[in-house]
């Protein structure tokens, strides 16, 4: 043998030996839990082949409580680049075989080394989260660790895309990182985060709760909003993350994202799905698939603040955000939550040069002290923020009611939006006839001989008067009063002249969004 | 999870919701936190609860003491701190409903405090800005 052969030899027992990770048994307890190994992940995600692995011979250097002789396989975590339907990305799997994929100081390096790769090539990072926490033995060194990696996915934040898949516990102060990405994927039973877990909840509070019931992944995708997507299985999560991929740009500078143009589903007929009566509800979903190629629309956040929901599309081969009031849930009214879902759906669209669709049918917002003390002043001003800073092209579609607040706040003329139109039955007024007879024309109903015919005939005079989209029309807050079967056409074209839109802000260092 | 509502919205069994008086009563559906929401009652604030899970430490008044605002009620242990428990207002020791040892939940009713003032409601319900008519 010569003595290249033999050092090849050697390299492929090494490589052997350390893509074992934990060893035989561990992986066998892993798939027990019906978990995937790390590389096993990495392998399904990526396109076949396509896996470049670094650091792979990495080992700790933590003395003292155990820690000397023992070999933990590239320190529990595994890192690399490779492509995804042919997008190159940037990964990490944690190893959950490896010493429960704890975070010690050179599994933290690995993640941060992977992480500056992904800003400097500007490319998506994609982190498999599964681990036990910080590796006490190495204390500080730990948090250090947190504390970098949280550091740059602030960083990159709004440059590269960032996802947090969660395919195991992600707990106590690991569990920030995903909550500073883009993008965050959980698996029905797998996925765990929270910051405080059930024992420690239960020796200092006494409160009694089983870890899925506290941070399982239902918790997250319904009741927090700290998930984005919910899958069944690790493998449709993979085929989630595939599909998100084809929507978002690799990194901010891209100027969007095109590919090649299709026409709706015919059997989406835009004209019969908003009902006559204005109290009557439907989904706005599929007044988005009677626009979009394909009728394809990729929900985000679906379970969460369903009042209004947020996603992409493509309008003509182009890649775009979709923000709609869902009057199906909650009259579509906007509230704490849907304010905090939409903006931040917004911000992402905007940081990453995806334009945005609005479309809006909301009769105003939520009413109630549990709203106002929970802060709905607060949460509300953050969409005005968002739509108001969003330089992206932004159209707006009122669909049906546009009441109140609720006008200016979904992206309306007046937050710039660069085109607003109007179904020929949307509603554009301060409030809804009812309301708004009984405010205006108070005394006139108080003093009437039949109080109640004459708050009727008022409420049909504010309905003629002020219950259309003309008024606004008239005054040019909205461009076009325009064909609901005519809306498609004007999506393609408003986002074929505004390709080249550039709009000039003042110089600041940030703004101040009511965090 | 609700898949079913998504393509079958017809068949669903609608609620309504109101957001304005006398006006429109929407059909929809509800999602869990807004049927589940209690709605608020005007709080005695001559209860004194506990605001966190913890221990009663000790109880440093008797029934029919009269504190003055800031004069020590209990020691409350919680979160491994020893918290002291102060009187909010001027006022007599109506009822002590812990005993010294005894773990509570967060919101427990613990002493009530009979006001030496009487509170003063602002019963104003009305919002002055919409009123056009003068």
């Amino acid at each position: 043998m010569s003595l290249l052969s033999r050092k090849i030899s050697e390299l492929q027992e090494r490589t052997a030996k350390a893509e074992q990770g934990g060893g035989a048994s561990a992986i066998a307890k892993q798939i027990a839990m019906g978990k995937l190994p790390a590389r096993e992940r990495i392998n399904q995600l990526l396109d076949k082949g396509s896996f470049y692995e670094y650091d792979l011979f990495i080992e700790h250097e933590a003395r003292g409580f155990g820690m000397e002789g023992k070999d933990l396989a590239g320190d529990g975590v595994v890192i690399g680049t490779g492509t995804i339907k042919g997008k190159p990305i940037a990964i990490y799997a944690q190893d959950f075989t490896v010493a429960g994929g704890s975070l010690g100081m050179m599994h933290a390096r690995k993640i941060t080394k992977i992480m500056d790769y992904a800003l400097r090539m500007r490319i998506p990072l994609i982190g498999i989260n599964d681990s036990g926490g910080a590796r006490i033995q190495e204390g500080v060194n730990s948090l250090a660790g947190y504390g970098e990696i949280f550091f740059r996915n602030t960083l990159a934040s709004g440059v590269i895309p960032q996802l947090s898949v969660i395919l195991g516990p992600c707990a106590g102060g690991a569990v920030y990182s995903p909550a500073l990405t883009d993008f965050v994927f959980v698996v029905d039973k797998i996925s765990k985060m929270f910051i405080t877990g059930p024992e420690v909840i239960k020796s200092v509070l006494g409160e009694e709760i089983d870890m899925e019931s506290l941070g399982g992944a239902r918790v997250h995708s319904e009741i927090t909003g700290n998930a984005h997507f919910f899958a069944n299985s690790e493998v449709e999560c993979f085929e989630q993350i595939k599909t998100l991929l084809d929507y978002i740009p690799a990194h901010n500078e891209c100027k969007g994202v095109k590919t090649k143009a299709a026409a709706p589903d015919k059997k989406y007929k835009i004209d019969k799905i908003v009902p006559e009566d204005p109290t009557k509800p439907y989904d706005v979903r599929d007044v988005i698939r009677a626009v979009t190629d394909e009728s394809l629309f990729f929900e985000v956040q679906e379970l969460w603040a369903a009042n209004i929901v947020v996603g992409f599309g493509r309008i003509d081969g182009r890649s775009a955000g979709f923000v709609a009031n869902q009057p199906l849930v909650l009259a579509g009214v906007l509230d704490c939550d849907s304010s905090d879902k939409a903006a931040r759906f917004i911000r992402f669209c905007d940081a990453f040069e995806i334009p945005i669709v609005t479309l809006e049918d909301m009769p105003g917002y939520l009413p109630g002290v549990d709203q106002e003390h929970a802060g709905v002043i607060r949460h509300g001003a953050k969409l005005l923020y968002a739509y108001s800073e969003a330089t992206v092209p932004k159209v707006t579609i009122i669909l049906r009611k546009a009441y109140g607040g609720g006008y200016i706040a979904m992206n309306s003329r007046h937050l710039r939006a660069d085109f607003v139109f109007a179904w020929p039955m949307a509603e554009i007024a301060v409030m809804g006839p009812e309301g708004a007879a009984n405010i205006i024309f108070k005394k006139e109903i108080m003093e009437a001989a039949d109080p109640e015919a004459m708050r009727k005939a008022k409420v049909e005079e504010y309905k003629k008067k002020f219950a259309n989209p003309y008024v606004a029309a008239a005054k040019g807050y909205i461009d076009s009063v325009i064909n609901p079967k005519d809306t498609r056409k004007y999506l393609i074209h408003a986002f074929e002249v505004s390709e080249n839109k550039i709009v000039k802000r003042p110089n600041k260092k940030h703004g101040l969004p009511p965090f | 999870m609700k898949k079913e509502k998504k393509t079958l919205a017809e068949k669903v069994e609608y609620e309504t919701l109101q957001i304005f008086p006398d006006a429109s009563k929407y059909k929809t559906i509800l999602t869990k936190k807004v049927r589940k929401r209690k709605l608020w009652k005007r709080p005695d604030l001559q209860e004194i609860h506990s605001i966190i899970p913890g221990t009663v430490s000790e109880i440093k008044i008797n029934i029919a003491d009269h504190v003055k605002k800031g004069d020590e009620l209990m020691v409350y242990e919680a979160m491994k701190m020893q918290n002291i428990i102060r009187a909010p207002f001027d006022g007599t020791v109506e009822k002590i409903f812990v005993k010294e040892g005894e773990k509570l939940a967060k919101g427990a009713l613990m002493i009530y405090l009979k006001s030496d003032l009487e509170f003063v409601v602002d019963e104003d319900t009305t919002s002055n800005a919409l009123d056009l008519n003068g």
